[in-house]
């Protein structure tokens, strides 16, 4: 039998480890204010983020921090929403010493590892300000694993996947390149 | 009349976590094992994502690999070894965990390789590593050696109701609430999933397209009425799946989801953990619901593990 006091500090607990839970969604909801995410939403949902947006923690407490990450509540549940996005793609074009080109995938040993390289995509999107240097750190790696190049141009993109509609009426799926970075070694 | 004494504290079986405990443990090995080919690719300090460029988004308290391959260094043991070495202490600690012998011990060891993967490899991480974390967490705190485990020779016998058992149960069934019902209402806020369109792309997106799924393209409104499903079961999991009548029905749709999910993307691992934390939260009692205490138990007898000296 639990004593009281035993009961007491067990629900403290459920209050903070929720609490932490709740916090970090909340605070995720926030990237819906960036207009380019805020003007994806239903216009009933605009209306309802509106009011939302008043209880809408503006920062995670410093304290709160290394207990989410210990018990991995340090992110929100809102996958795929408000919509689905379109997939990012990269690629690789080596060259040799000589000029000769080749296109290369991200080379992965797994699909999990895949799996991650796609997921990292994502990621990829929302460090603007360190986008140059995920590139650059693929770009080594691919320079590594193709020892035989010399110079390496990273290509990335998105993949437009039409509408149902635009699919059935025979539109398929467009590469469109958003950037390209390029890296040459010394 | 609802008493929060009694919805925290009535004691109740643990056994259920002899199960999570073990399969979580499974899961770890087999999620390890699996990214073993790219152990360099992902976390190395020069695999795909430089550590210069991970440690802008790692927090200073976020543990990492280059912890102990920058202290082991002045040893001579490189980052190389300390991964594959790390690799090998991490399955030894799921075994642990699996045995079930020092529990915490062996949970709390487990956390942290996790974490220090986790930290190293931070952008190639997603939702079920989030996931993992959770579960490795709640292996750490929850009452799980009572039955097949080192400490306890056995699997079906008597074990000991516990106020405890019941209280780590009402976390983990709030906390996976709060994921469906954050999940729902985030995506109730956009277009995609009340027009069907949210199932057509997350199903036919580069890189995670695991079968020709081009002909839904042909049933809009066999897509339309997904979303509205994925839409009501995730934001009302946590009313659903509290009422007797809507339980099952609340528990197939999230199954059949979570399926969906693993078959159509190859997300696999994630379908894989979340089915878990649902039949662990609300499953298990609902099995025994279905079929009696005893008579589950009289199910389970015939495949009895009996260990003896």
């Amino acid at each position: 039998m639990l004593q009281t006091y035993q009961k007491v500090l067990l629900l403290g607990f459920f209050i903070l480890h929720i609490g932490a839970i709740c916090w970090y969604n909340l605070y995720a909801l926030n990237t819906y204010q960036k207009p380019e995410v805020f003007e994806q939403l239903s216009k009933p949902g605009q209306q309802v983020f509106l009011q939302l947006k008043r209880i809408l923690p503006y920062n995670i407490p410093t304290a709160m921090r290394p207990y989410a990450h210990f018990c991995g509540t340090d992110t929100g549940y809102s996958l795929f929403a408000p919509n689905v996005p379109s997939a990012i793609s990269v690629f690789f074009e080596l060259r040799d010493a000589d000029g000769n080109t080749t296109i290369k995938f991200p080379e992965l040993e797994s699909r999990s590892g895949l799996d991650r390289f796609t997921v990292n995509l994502a990621t990829y999107k929302s460090f603007e300000e360190i986008q140059p240097l995920m590139a650059y750190g693929w770009a080594s790696r691919m320079l590594e694993i193709y020892p035989d190049y010399t110079a390496i141009t990273v290509i990335i993109g998105s993949h437009r996947m039409p509408n149902m509609q635009a699919y059935q009426s025979g539109e398929r799926s467009k590469f469109l390149e958003t950037v390209r970075y390029e890296f040459e070694l010394d | 009349m609802f008493s929060i004494n009694q919805w925290f504290f009535k004691p109740s079986s643990p056994r259920v976590f002899t199960f999570f405990r073990i399969a979580v443990a499974v899961f770890c090995m087999i999620q390890i094992i699996k990214l073993y080919p790219d152990l360099l690719n992902v976390f190395g300090q020069y695999g795909f994502n430089r550590a210069d460029v991970v440690s802008v988004t790692q927090a200073p308290f976020m543990p990492r690999i280059t912890w102990i391959s920058d202290a082991l260094l002045p040893l001579g043991i490189g980052e190389v070894s300390v991964i594959y070495g790390l690799f090998g202490f991490y399955l030894l600690t799921l075994l642990g965990l699996v045995l079930g012998y020092s529990n915490r011990l062996f949970a709390g060891l487990a956390l942290f390789c996790h974490l220090l993967f986790f930290g190293s490899g931070k952008m190639f991480m997603y939702g079920v590593d989030y996931f993992t974390t959770s579960a490795l967490f709640y292996c750490l705190i929850l009452p799980s050696t009572q039955a097949f485990s080192l400490r306890s020779f056995r699997f079906l016998g008597q074990v000991k109701a516990s106020a405890y058992a019941t209280f780590i149960k009402r976390v983990l069934q709030v906390h996976l609430c709060l994921v469906y019902f954050f999940g729902g209402i985030s995506k109730m806020l956009g277009v995609h999933w009340w027009t069907g369109e949210g199932i057509w792309r997350a199903v036919s997106l580069p890189g995670f397209n695991n079968m020709d799924t081009t002909w839904m393209a042909n049933f809009p409104n066999m897509l339309m009425v997904m979303g509205w499903i994925v839409l009501l079961t995730e934001t009302f999991y946590f009313v659903g799946i509290y009422i007797k009548k809507t339980r099952p029905i609340i528990l197939l749709a999230i199954l059949g989801m979570h399926l969906g999910i693993g078959l159509t993307m190859g997300l696999y691992q994630f379908a894989t953990i979340m089915i878990l934390f649902n039949f662990t939260a609300f499953g298990w009692d609902y099995m025994q619901e279905l079929f009696g205490a005893n008579r589950f138990r009289q199910l389970f007898e015939r495949f009895r593990l009996r260990l003896s000296f």
